[in-house]
């Protein structure tokens, strides 16, 4: 009677053994890399109906986050501005540009620009602006740097675990009220000083429970 | 080349075709994010300033119907939200009292809506007197420095001239902290010509 094994299975044990530690290592690996927001969200750069620039106009012109967003302060959302405030510049600045044919077809008719949403929140989290911004949380904290960018990209994962990074140590990332829309702003060098002022002027406690951002 | 070898060689050629069509962290798309466990992130509700194919101009967001006011929307005090006394006349001052406080808010708004075209000093040399060479009103002239103080609060609301009014992003407690604000650069201006040496040059 022949044997049932050729030779070569005599390999079988180092193959599985291989097979067996470096395919699940890979699967994890892959799913921690590829299935993160840092990669499925982090750059998202949607194509906008007008090149609008934050670089030119935040950035160069030095206008303030809040000239156009300006219910940051007031509500939970952080408005796009109405084509009005487009055109309160842009009546007499480039009136006849070209990429500007749908800024005032809009102004004109009164139907919105459709400008597309670039920071998605889950449906079921629900971010309020006003008490991150009241509580000294930058704008360049969660967008980047928008004063350099031609076109918005997401520069952060909004995810849960990045929000809780945040919520469960705040203090490193807050700053005076005064300069939350500040692009440059760093932290002076006596980091605790100004920490133990803003935790006397005005004190946090960011909630880590389910309730705090899911109703 | 033996079949080894060969075998190799295509193995990595699959990697880095894998490595190259694919893409690290960070790297930028104009495609929406897809998310592997799609859950219930987008539900069928309405956002705010979210698009609606429901109703005629595409957004989502209703106008209030005429002849309603919402709750806190009633505008009785009739000077604090027009600048105009029962008279119909501009208001002469502030018709609330200007502390350092209310300087202050009008200073950071000011800073805000303001500045890009009065410029820092109100001088009206901003960024569309620079970039469109259009001429912006200073409040350093004699004209605006006779305005009542309700006749600013006016301009700010409805606008002036090639000015749109800014009453949308600017709430009328933050109009009349500007106006307070004006003022005090005017205040300074004055002050300054006052004590500077009378040299003409």
């Amino acid at each position: 009677m022949g044997q049932i094994f050729p030779p070569s299975w005599n390999r079988l044990p180092i193959v599985a053994a291989i097979a067996g530690t470096l395919g699940p290592t890979l699967a994890i690996a892959g799913v921690w890399y590829y299935f993160s927001p840092w990669y499925t969200d982090v750059g998202y750069r949607p194509v906008q109906p007008v090149p609008y620039s934050h670089r030119l106009h935040v950035g160069e012109l030095g206008l303030d986050c809040r000239y156009c967003h300006a219910s940051v302060e007031i509500s939970n959302v952080a408005n796009v501005p109405p084509t009005q405030t487009c055109m309160n510049c842009h009546q007499t600045v480039k009136r006849d540009s070209a990429l500007l044919a749908p800024i005032r077809d809009s102004a004109q008719s009164g139907r919105p620009m459709h400008w597309i949403r670039v920071h998605n929140l889950p449906d079921y989290a629900y971010f309020t602006h006003r008490v991150h911004v009241t509580a000294g949380i930058g704008c360049v904290t969660c967008h980047g740097r928008i004063d350099e960018m031609e076109i918005v990209t997401q520069m952060t994962p909004l995810s849960m675990s990045w929000c809780l990074d945040c919520h469960r140590n705040p203090a490193p990332y807050r700053r005076p009220v005064s300069e939350i829309t500040n692009m440059r702003w760093t932290p002076p060098r006596d980091i605790q000083a100004l920490t133990a002022l803003l935790d006397r002027e005005r004190p946090v406690n960011p909630p880590t429970d389910c309730s705090g951002c899911h109703r | 080349m033996t079949a080894r070898t060969r075998r190799v060689l295509g193995a990595l050629a699959l990697t880095s075709v894998v490595a190259l069509a694919g893409c690290a962290r960070g790297c930028t798309s104009s495609r929406p994010p897809i998310h592997i466990n799609p859950s219930m992130d987008d539900q069928p509700k309405v956002r705010a300033q979210a698009a609606s194919r429901f109703f005629y101009n595409g957004a989502s967001m209703r106008e209030p119907v005429p002849g309603t006011v919402p709750i806190g929307g009633l505008r009785e005090d009739e000077p604090f939200f027009t600048g105009k006394g029962a008279d119909g006349q501009f208001v002469a001052t502030i018709p609330h009292p200007v502390d350092d406080a209310l300087v202050e808010r009008g200073r950071q708004r000011y800073g805000i809506y303001c500045q890009p075209c009065h410029d820092a000093r109100g001088d009206g040399r901003g960024i569309l007197f620079q970039r469109g060479n259009v001429p912006t009103a200073t409040f350093h002239q004699e004209k605006i420095l006779k305005y009542p103080d309700g006749q600013i609060f006016d301009v700010i609301t409805n606008g002036q001239g090639l000015m749109p009014g800014y009453r949308w992003p600017i709430p009328p407690a933050d109009r009349w902290a500007i106006v307070a604000y004006v003022r005090e650069l005017q205040r300074e201006r004055q002050a300054r010509a006052a004590s500077a040496p009378a040299t003409t040059p």
